[in-house]
């Protein structure tokens, strides 16, 4: 008897081993350890046997029905294993087709660079406040000390709406509509969009610009050169030259222009900044009296210093654009170069 | 405005310094130099020389075969085309192997004979712009030598652009005081016309604007011999931008380029009566001007007149009717002075800038009339000979100098550096203020020339600081009393357009200008728009009081170039005309699509009205937290059908939908266009004072039922949901899953699919309780017209 278990046990492995799926793994398990399994039935033998046989017979049987058990066990988890793998495989998909998002957008070059300007600004205390684009001749010339016959006028060709209004030809009067408003101490910065008569490849009718203004009782030229430096030196990198050259506006006494050293030949001379290797990249002085005056702050008690840069400059300059024009075109092959919200 | 290095240097000896060490200078000070140029650089090898003869060519009708002597043993032969050259004529020569300014010369055969190097014209050596004939020199210029010292063109133009306030820059003295400034040399003044000169007994003038010509000065010289300038003259001349014409002229604009004091040379004889008189302008009085044009002046006009015509236009130019020619024999030499905003006004009525009323208008130096007359007339007599008849001069008034307080303190205080006063001093002086020192302060006097940009202690805290250096003051990091400041539009303005670029749409800029032609396509009227009457174009007429318009030729712009997926917005201000001077002004947010959009990861759909009134609805509630209201509207230019306006609180805050087809087949596109035009300044108002209440989170479960309402094809979803909304107790959401209509559905009708969400903040609510509210709920849904399905 103990023989008859021996051989179902033989040929349990060898069926074991031509088992290819789960089902078939379960079709195994039932035909030997089922109700009516081989080795089931082998038991159900055993009250039929002589007592003496009936101990080691059933321990044959039980040590197979282990053994039975263990090996489907071990059966079954490697069919796991595989059919997992199986599905895993099916998963397969091109990671190389693009992701699911919504359409992608870009901010306008120049809305990035007036961001930038700006925000260097904010960071050094100065408060953003905006002025009215359309504006009177005596904040855009007369309180700026450009009277009506002065040569200056002359620098800014103006759209004139009626003898007194104007589309402002820059962002200073700005600076009017805050001394009147606010009182010192003031530190300002005004972006806005400006308007000159003037179309070609370095001119626009419309651009941008951004003011600034600082009043108090103790601004000096040396400050005014500290802040312009830091801003500069943030925008164009801590290696860029400065050079303030003195200048005139009729707003600010003593005026400067301020160069850089050139971005595109870092300062040995090129066709940008016509073999200087400086470009000029805004205008800047300390308040003249005469605007105090004309606003009713007294020049001997405050003194203060202002600057006005073109945005539309230094974005060229940073990102080597060639016709001001391009700004205005809203060409979206041009609009989608400048990707990155951030 | 030019100058040349050598002259300069007649004027103050900088030898030492090379002409860029020279601009560098005058850069520093102010004046900003914009080139440096030596217009003999690339001339190399041009040696004066005589043609011996002349010959035709035996095989070409317009050639010339000329013998040369340029000083060798043997004369060159040299083949010209130019017709102006004759025997015993003295001409530059460029040799084999030179070079001029239109290349390399070489020996060569012209049809068979030899040309053993080029005669040249003027453009050909750099100066002036003939390049008509062979240039002729005098005929005493000895043969064999360098071109570029008998022209005198081996030197350096320095082209400089001076600020408005700096007139008295615009000449080879003024620079040269700049450099004294810098510097401390001394000026070298040229030599004038020393000899006493009596009241002329031929002129007689008469000045009847006396303060529009505060001064004048004339000199009547006679028995002339006019006629070209000589060579240092003219090439100077030309090296600064001029052209010469003849000695007497040169001379007058050459000693305006010294001195920066324009003159005037009249033929005497053509002065009826030899009366100059200083005088307005009748109303429709004609002149004929030098350069031949015809004006019509009116009495806001100064002129210089005889007896019975308008001699000269003061201060801008002459009348042909009394111009110095090669014949005239006796001329009145004018140095006079006139008031700045007159000329400036003539000139800029007539459309005329000048040498002479670019600097009158911006202010000449008054002292300087006698000096510059003298020194023409020293320059006429050298040149041209003749006789001092006598002057006629009109002076009552003497210049007084200003005379300002300066503190050196105030300087130091203002600029933050600290100059010592003898250092000011010294940079005052030698700017040629003159300078006393009292206790603790200075008293500084004007030079004349100086009167127009320095009258204030400012002012001369401004000369001290450039000629002290802007180099040389050391930043400082500035000391700021710190201040909170609320987020400014401008920046929640920037978060708001990072935003729509983070929705897809790409941002665009445009102009504040448009024109009829566009607004006429969506039939809006320009009657209320600002109007430049200036314009650069049509184009840029009016000033826009829509964003849309221009948002539209955006896209029509990139579709004609092939990008017919258009997602763009533009956030700016838009102007509208009211009551008062300046009109409002605010801000809108326009957006445009049009073509397709992103739909899965590769594949795109055609955008559609959700679309905009998504990205719309997001503007609002995912930016500021607040629902807008979107109601039917009629506006001409979008469709009647799928259109919409926009509003908050009950107030308006702009529409969207899409374009008109009559737009659309204006515009000759062949795609729907949707626009949408929001008031952002408003919105960030509604906004700023929104703070929202935290109310409880309930910690009970909700209950979730669904119903499909069978309605009209065209009853609303909003209307379904607020019979819901009103008539249901516990109602945490109402959310829109389907809308179908097609088969099992009737004709004319849809179903709508609503899941409702019942949460009590204080219980569970049971299935029962829910029941009987979504009983109620089918009822009110029932006794609206309404039937459930399923």
């Amino acid at each position: 008897m103990v023989e008859e278990v021996k051989s179902l046990e033989k040929e349990f492995f060898e069926k074991l081993a031509e088992v290819k799926t789960l089902r078939e793994l379960e079709n195994l398990r039932v035909s030997y350890i089922g109700r009516k399994g081989k080795l089931t039935e082998l038991l159900k033998k055993i009250p039929s046997l002589p007592p003496e046989k009936r101990k080691d017979f059933g321990k044959s049987c039980n040590r197979l029905k282990e053994i039975i058990e263990e090996e489907l066990n071990k059966k079954f988890e490697e069919f796991k294993e595989l059919e997992k793998k199986e599905k895993i495989e099916k998963e397969w998909i091109d990671i190389t087709v693009p992701g699911t998002r919504t359409q992608t957008g870009t901010l306008h070059v120049l809305t990035k660079t007036l961001r930038e300007i700006i925000d260097t600004f904010v960071r050094m205390g100065f408060e953003v406040v905006e002025g009215p684009e359309i504006e009177t001749d005596f904040y855009n010339f007369e309180a700026l000390n450009i009277p009506k016959t002065h040569p200056a006028r002359d620098m800014q060709d103006t759209f004139y709406i009626t003898e007194d209004v104007v589309l402002r030809t820059h962002t200073s009067p700005v600076q009017i509509r805050v001394m009147e408003k606010m009182k010192p101490p003031i530190k300002i910065v005004a972006p806005g969009k400006v308007y000159r008569r003037d179309a070609d490849i370095t001119h626009t009718p419309m651009f941008h610009q951004v003011e600034g203004l600082v009043v108090n009782k103790h601004a000096t030229f040396a400050e005014l050169k500290g802040v312009l430096e830091m801003f500069l030196r943030r925008i164009f990198g801590e290696e860029t030259g400065i050079r303030f050259r003195p200048s005139y506006f009729p707003f600010t006494e003593p005026s400067a222009e301020v160069d850089i050293s050139c971005v595109i030949c870092q300062g040995k001379g090129c066709r940008v900044c016509k073999g200087t290797g400086w470009i000029e990249i805004l205008g800047c002085g300390m308040v003249d009296p005469a605007v105090f005056k004309s606003v009713g702050i007294n020049p001997e008690e405050y003194q203060g210093f202002a600057f006005g840069l073109g945005v539309e400059r230094i974005a060229m300059l940073k990102h080597r654009i060639d016709d001001i024009r391009l700004f205005f075109e809203n060409d979206l092959r041009f609009l989608r170069q400048f990707r990155g919200i951030l | 405005m030019r100058i040349t290095y050598n002259w300069l240097l007649e004027f103050i000896d900088v030898s030492d310094l090379s002409p860029f060490e020279v601009a560098d200078i005058l850069t520093n000070i102010g004046i900003e130099v914009e080139g440096v140029e030596n217009p003999a650089k690339e001339i190399e090898g041009v040696l004066t020389g005589k043609i011996l003869e002349i010959k035709k060519h035996p095989n070409a009708d317009r050639l010339l075969i000329c013998k040369v002597d340029v000083g060798r043993e043997k004369p060159l032969q040299i083949i010209t085309g130019a017709k102006n050259v004759f025997e015993s004529a003295v001409v530059p020569v460029a040799l084999h192997g030179a070079r001029i300014k239109t290349g390399r010369i070489k020996r060569t055969k012209l049809r068979g004979e030899l040309s053993e190097g080029m005669l040249c014209s003027e453009t050909e050596l750099g100066i002036g712009e003939s390049s008509e004939g062979i240039m002729i020199l005098d005929s005493s210029v000895p043969v064999g030598k360098d071109i570029k010292e008998v022209l005198g063109i081996d030197d350096w133009i320095i082209e400089y652009e001076i600020t408005t306030n700096r007139p008295d820059t615009l000449s080879v003295l003024g620079i040269a005081r700049e450099l004294k400034g810098f510097l401390g040399r001394k000026i070298n003044l040229p030599k004038v016309y020393e000899g006493e000169v009596k009241q002329s007994e031929k002129a007689h003038l008469e000045v009847q604007e006396k303060k529009l010509c505060p001064r004048y000065e004339g000199i009547l010289i006679t028995d002339i011999k006019n006629a070209e300038s000589p060579l240092k003259i003219k090439t100077r001349l030309q090296m600064v931008g001029l052209r010469p014409i003849n000695a007497v002229v040169d001379i007058t604009n050459y000693v305006l380029f010294e001195l920066g004091q324009p003159m005037h040379a009249f033929d005497f004889e053509k002065i009826r009566n030899g009366k100059v008189i200083v005088r307005t302008a009748l109303n429709g009085e004609k002149v004929v001007l030098l350069d031949g044009s015809e004006r019509e002046l009116t009495e806001e006009d100064l002129v210089i007149a005889d007896d019975e015509k308008v001699i000269a236009l003061a201060g801008v130019m002459g009348c042909s009717n009394t111009a110095v020619e090669l014949e005239t024999k006796t001329i009145l030499l004018e140095s006079a002075h006139f008031d700045p905003t007159t000329i400036r006004k003539t000139g800029k009525r007539l459309g005329i800038s000048t040498e002479s009323s670019y600097r009158f208008e911006r202010g000449a130096d008054i002292e300087m009339c006698e000096f510059a007359l003298r020194r023409a007339v020293h320059l006429i007599l050298e040149t041209v000979g003749g006789k001092v008849e006598g002057k006629v001069s009109y002076y009552p008034k003497k210049y007084q100098p200003k005379i300002i307080t300066f503190s050196p303190e105030k300087a130091v205080k203002l600029l933050g550096v600290n100059i010592p006063a003898r250092k000011s001093t010294e940079i005052l002086a030698n700017l040629g203020f003159t300078v006393k020192k009292e206790q603790d302060f200075l008293t500084v006097r004007v030079p004349s020339w100086r009167k127009y940009d320095v009258s204030r202690e400012v002012d001369l805290i401004e000369e001290v600081l450039r000629i002290y250096g802007m180099e040389n003051v050391k930043s400082k990091s500035p000391l700021f009393e710190s201040k909170a400041s609320l987020k400014s539009d401008f920046e929640i303005l920037t978060e708001i357009k990072e935003f729509l670029a983070s929705k897809g749409l790409n941002e665009v800029i445009n102009y504040s200008f448009v024109s009829k032609e566009l607004y006429g396509y969506f039939n809006l009227n320009t009657k209320d728009l600002i109007e430049i009457p200036n314009p650069l174009s049509e184009e840029h007429r009016f000033m826009r009081n829509y964003v849309f318009p221009s948002l539209v030729k955006n896209a029509v712009e990139n579709i004609n170039r092939y990008e017919t997926d258009v997602s763009i917005f533009e956030v700016s201000r838009v102007f509208i005309k009211g009551n008062r001077i300046l009109p409002d002004e605010p801000v809108r947010l326009g957006i445009l699509l049009t073509g397709r959009t992103k739909d899965k990861t590769y594949t795109k759909r055609k955008v559609d009205f959700y679309d905009i009134k998504g990205i719309v609805e997001s503007v609002f509630s995912d930016l500021f937290g607040v629902f807008p209201h979107f109601k039917e509207t009629s506006l001409s230019f979008l469709h009647p059908k799928q259109s919409a306006e926009v509003s908050l609180n009950g107030k308006r805050l702009g529409f969207l939908g899409k374009l008109h087809p009559d737009v659309i087949e204006k515009l000759e596109v062949n795609q729907e266009i949707f626009i949408a035009e929001i008031e952002l300044g408003e919105l960030i108002n509604l906004s700023r004072s929104r703070v929202q209440i935290y109310s409880p989170i309930s910690k009970h479960p909700p209950l979730t039922r669904d119903i499909a309402v069978l309605v009209d094809e065209r009853t609303k979803v909003k209307e379904v949901e607020r019979i819901i909304v009103e008539n249901g107790k516990f109602i945490e959401s109402v959310e829109l899953f389907d809308i179908y209509s097609g088969p099992g559905i009737p004709e004319g009708k849809k179903s709508v699919g609503f899941s409702i969400r019942f949460r009590a903040k204080d219980r569970t609510l049971s299935d029962e309780e829910v029941n009987e509210i979504l009983n109620g709920i089918i009822d009110a849904i029932k006794k609206a017209g309404f039937s459930i399905r399923g």
